[in-house]
């Protein structure tokens, strides 16, 4: 599959249907909307669900801790006055997020072998090593959650939320129809939002006084800005992209 | 609550009334309501789709009828609307699908073993060991596609477990046709019964002839593309279990009555307390529709619609987790086929199914190709590989998966 985009017979503009469109558009001053109102009507709409929705609107719940001692650290934690709900719904997102990555990573290995790479694009090994690092990311924050008397295989609100907002990028690279480079500007999202996702944790992490819990999760975060280059990388080589931006306005 | 059938007078039809805002109303929560309501909530919308399917086939053929049918057709789409709009839309597709087949295996199970014909409940049988299959390879793909576990919506109620291979499913269509209820002796629960799975069943093949096609990945359209030929086999199978000498009216009385019984069984057991509202409303509803129809039957049949329809509802669908009736089914029954109307052992089968088979899976089974080796682990599969599966194959072929245990 080329990497490049071809030109063909694309219809879905206004040029490709010339004397169609002019007849469109003649309907306009003869049929005037019949609706009174503006677009802000759906915003009014949003507003009145979510106020009807009241204070216990949300998509859920973080589940209670899975152990005594669960209990016991989330009761410690709330004592010191740090926010155990908030850092677990994370770590559940990010587990959640990272477990998702590592199949992305395997939908891409078989790209990479439909399209036999291109020019300056990862290899395969490379590929199959970042998705052994997601793994690796998920395993550990899953024994985090455990070590925090949590439970590793809930779904948080926020692995929900964050789970739906990738759905595009699921689609992208699982589509057979998509070339290396086009999954790979898909996963280009997802690796700059890990990257934050993993920044956002370790702040977490520090403000209730988990060092050692920050110091495992900012080595993740230095795998992941690997990623992130990585993935920069190639679909800057994969675009044939010879001018720059400079490194301080491109992060 | 005691329901009297034919004198319970429910809501009049011109009190059944609603606006936009009260027909999409807040769903339930993924994440924090229980499955079973999650269960009810798409059962009644497969109930309420084929009592507007029945209606829109009875209004082509009964012409004296076509202004009842259309007036209570309008309030059965209005509860559909709400009912169906109570899914939530966190809720992918793929989670919804793991909803509808433990909507399958579930409700199934209830009904096979509350069914007292025996015929009719060995076809229960048969068919939910496979709709258990369909779990067991929806879970691999959503777990192997989209880094997901079914469980996050099974909540362990229900094993992911391999049942009767969907790729040995395939029959000729002959071979899913079975030997229906008698009306004149047959139990008002057996008809109720039937009326359900195939109502079940039928939302369930026409939800996945919708989606399939919005997935992106080749084998998830695939698989779709499979398990939705089956329900297409079981629609079959299920609606051929009714008598089809029942006439129009009849079988309109009982659907009725089937709508009552599932709201009322719903009220039962609903632990959602706003959802249940919804529960009692639609049971009060359907009491309005039952009686309309039972004066229509009385009219064009000049029968007492008692004939059809006793006092009393039987025992409420059990709403509970069915693992051990269902693991004993899956031991003792996932050798058999159906070779015409009776179920067979696999070597029995007709030849014509053989020939289908072989044909339809001659390029590979795609439910074969998602669940190869699999076995669910609480999160993922992965977390069972030697080497916490860092081994990604070379092709998907020759994947070489070593389990620790």
């Amino acid at each position: 599959m080329s990497q490049r985009p071809t030109m063909g017979h694309n219809r879905t503009g206004i040029v490709t249907s010339q004397g169609r469109v002019e007849a469109m558009l003649s309907g306009m001053s003869e049929f005037p909307p019949t609706s009174t109102g503006s677009r802000a009507g759906a915003g009014k709409v949003r507003l009145a669900y979510m106020r009807a929705g009241g204070e216990k609107l949300n998509l859920g719940s973080v589940p209670p801790p899975a152990t005594i001692k669960g209990v016991a650290m989330a009761a410690v934690d709330k004592l010191k006055g740090d926010e155990p709900v908030l850092l677990m719904d994370k770590i559940g997102e990010r587990l959640a997020f990272e477990r998702t990555g590592a199949r992305l990573y395997e939908a891409l290995v078989s790209k990479h072998e439909a399209d036999g790479g291109f020019a300056g694009g990862p290899t395969r090994a490379e590929l199959v090593e970042i998705q052994q690092d997601e793994y690796r990311h998920f395993t550990m924050l899953a024994n985090v959650m455990k070590q925090m008397g949590g439970d590793p295989t809930a779904m948080t609100p926020s692995a929900d939320f964050i789970a739906n907002a990738s759905m595009g990028i699921l689609k992208v690279v699982t589509d057979a129809r998509t070339s290396l480079l086009q999954g790979l500007e898909a996963i280009l999202i997802a690796e700059l939002a890990d990257r934050d996702g993993w920044l956002a944790l370790i702040e977490l992490a520090r403000t209730a006084n988990k060092t050692e819990l920050a110091a495992s999760f900012e080595a993740a975060e230095q795998t992941e800005m690997e990623h992130l280059a990585r993935v920069r990388r190639w679909v800057r080589a994969g675009q044939e992209r010879t001018e720059t931006v400079s490194v301080t306005r491109a992060l | 609550m005691t329901i009297h059938l034919l004198k319970d007078r429910g809501t009049p039809l011109d009190k059944q009334i609603f606006t936009w805002t009260d027909l999409v109303g807040l769903p339930y929560s993924k994440l924090d309501d229980d499955a079973f309501t999650r269960i009810r909530v798409i059962l009644m919308n497969g109930i309420e789709t084929e009592a507007l399917r029945f209606g829109h086939m009875c209004g082509r053929h009964f012409g004296e009828l076509r202004e009842d049918l259309a007036l209570i057709r309008r309030s059965e789409h209005h509860q559909q609307t709400m009912v169906n709009w109570l899914n939530p839309p966190d809720q992918s597709p793929l989670e919804t699908t793991i909803g509808y087949e433990q909507v399958a295996i579930e409700v199934t199970a209830a009904i096979a073993q509350a069914e007292p014909d025996p015929y009719q409940a060995q076809s229960y049988r048969f068919g939910l060991l496979e709709d258990f299959d369909h779990m067991y390879r929806y879970s691999a793909l959503m777990d192997r596609v989209e880094g997901k576990d079914a469980n996050n919506l099974l909540q362990s109620y229900t094993d992911i477990l391999p049942g009767r291979p969907t790729s040995l499913e395939h029959r000729h269509p002959f071979d899913d046709l079975r030997i229906p209820y008698d009306r004149t002796t047959a139990a008002f629960i057996t008809k109720l019964h039937a009326l359900t799975l195939v109502a079940g069943e039928y939302q369930t093949h026409d939800y996945y002839m919708n989606i399939g096609p919005t997935f992106t990945d080749p084998l998830a359209r695939l698989v779709y593309a499979e398990i939705a030929s089956i329900e297409e086999q079981h629609v079959t199978q299920y609606e051929s279990l009714a008598d089809p000498s029942e006439t129009w009216l009849e079988k309109w009385l009982l659907h009725e009555a089937t709508e009552v019984y599932n709201y009322w069984s719903c009220v039962q057991s609903e632990t959602n307390p706003r959802i249940k509202k919804i529960w009692e409303r639609f049971l009060d509803y359907e009491l309005g529709h039952l009686q309309h129809v039972a004066r229509l039957f009385e009219r064009y049949e000049r029968r007492d619609a008692a004939e059809i329809i006793p006092e009393k509802l039987p025992e409420p669908i059990a709403y509970v987790s069915h693992r051990d009736f269902v693991r004993n089914v899956l031991r003792n029954e996932v050798h058999l086929s159906a070779n015409r109307t009776q179920y067979v052992p696999r070597d029995q089968e007709s030849a014509e199914t053989q020939a289908y088979r072989q044909q339809i899976n001659a390029q590979g089974s795609p439910t074969d190709t998602v669940a190869a080796d699999y076995v669910w682990r609480p999160g993922t599969e992965l977390n069972a590989l030697e080497g916490g599966g860092l081994d990604v194959p070379d092709s998907l072929e020759n994947e070489k998966i070593r389990r620790i245990s």
